[in-house]
């Protein structure tokens, strides 16, 4: 049972440790979408959640793709932490989402304190 | 004692049969060497082996549990490729950080190449000095097997002397499949040799199969 447990530990420790390495670089890539849908945001309201969802979606895709081809040999990195790339790909895409939704309520409600 | 069991391995690429039928059976304790002329498929059977590359046929089993992703079985394998994986922000230190093998520190200074540089950032580094971190922090992670493709290159040779007594202690805890052009080096570290040639995967007895096989010229 405790044998289970440490197995559990290692395997979250490394999960969290790969995913924060891959997240903080695939995260340069992918700021600037996150700040223009900011903008859209504070510009149109709830109205233009619907560009802002195709805007990260677009994004994702191509900070994806330019992560993808010029950074291949990196994967092993993450290969050798038990992650694949597609678990990459699938844990980055949620992350990101829940950080763009609140990085949007926060820069609304500094918004509306403002102004 | 765990082991891992390789077989039934079939990859073609473009209609050329670059492996055929491969059986690769590797324990703890042994340090098993692929030979192998260039493009003869040895960097493929190993990426096979780790789970990062698909065959169109392939059976990776590891202590008999059949796997398609043997790098995602916890505790089971690590893999070196051949040209590296530590991203240029890393210092040697981050990387056994990362890997969970900060306790060992004073067991890396002991050699004077990693003593030196430590703290130093991998982009900073010569391909030589970087290749050693690499290896030493893939051998000694907690794994039941370690996969270096081509440990050797870029090492001088001084370095690769360094480097061998590592791979020969570590072995003692772990199975060791290696690639290495440099075959006298490989066959003085390797209890276990192969020969990957016409995709097939011949298990060899001593430089003279190699002569035989078209490997090596003829001995010197």
């Amino acid at each position: 049972m405790e044998k289970l447990a440490d197995k559990k530990m290692v395997f979250v420790r490394k999960w969290l440790i790969g995913m924060g390495y891959f997240f903080r670089e695939y995260t340069m890539y992918n700021l600037i979408f996150t700040y223009f849908a900011i903008d859209i945001f504070l510009e149109g309201g709830t109205a233009s959640y619907s560009y802002i969802f195709w805007l990260k979606i677009f994004g994702f895709i191509t900070t994806a793709t330019i992560y993808y081809w010029s950074r291949k040999k990196y994967f092993y990195f993450f290969h050798n932490f038990g992650l694949s790339i597609r678990e990459l790909f699938i844990s980055a895409f949620l992350i990101d989402a829940c950080l763009t939704f609140l990085a949007l309520i926060l820069s609304n409600l500094i918004y509306q304190w403002i102004f | 004692m765990d082991f891992l069991e390789i077989d039934s391995i079939n990859l073609s690429f473009k209609g050329r049969q670059v492996l055929s039928d491969i059986y690769l059976r590797c324990q703890t304790g042994d340090i098993v060497g692929l030979l192998g002329r260039n493009g003869a498929g040895k960097t493929s059977l190993m990426k096979i082996i780790f789970g990062s590359l698909n065959a169109q046929n392939q059976s990776v089993r590891f202590n008999g549990k059949y796997t398609h992703q043997l790098f995602k079985t916890l505790g089971a394998i690590n893999y070196l490729p051949q040209n590296g994986f530590a991203m240029g922000y890393f210092s040697f230190y981050d990387l056994i950080q990362a890997f969970g093998l900060e306790n060992r520190v004073d067991e890396f200074r002991e050699i004077e190449e990693i003593r030196k540089n430590l703290n130093q950032k991998m982009r900073d580094l010569s391909g030589g000095i970087k290749r050693l971190m690499e290896i030493v922090t893939i051998l000694y992670t907690n794994n039941s097997f370690v996969i270096l493709d081509e440990p050797f290159s870029h090492l001088s040779p001084l370095l690769v002397e360094k480097l061998i007594p590592h791979i020969k202690e570590q072995a003692k805890f772990k199975g060791i499949i290696l690639s290495d052009h440099k075959y006298k080096t490989v066959m003085s570290v390797c209890n276990k040799y192969y020969l990957l040639s016409s995709g097939t995967l011949r298990e060899i007895e001593g430089e003279k199969s190699l002569a035989d096989y078209g490997y090596i010229a003829s001995l010197t």
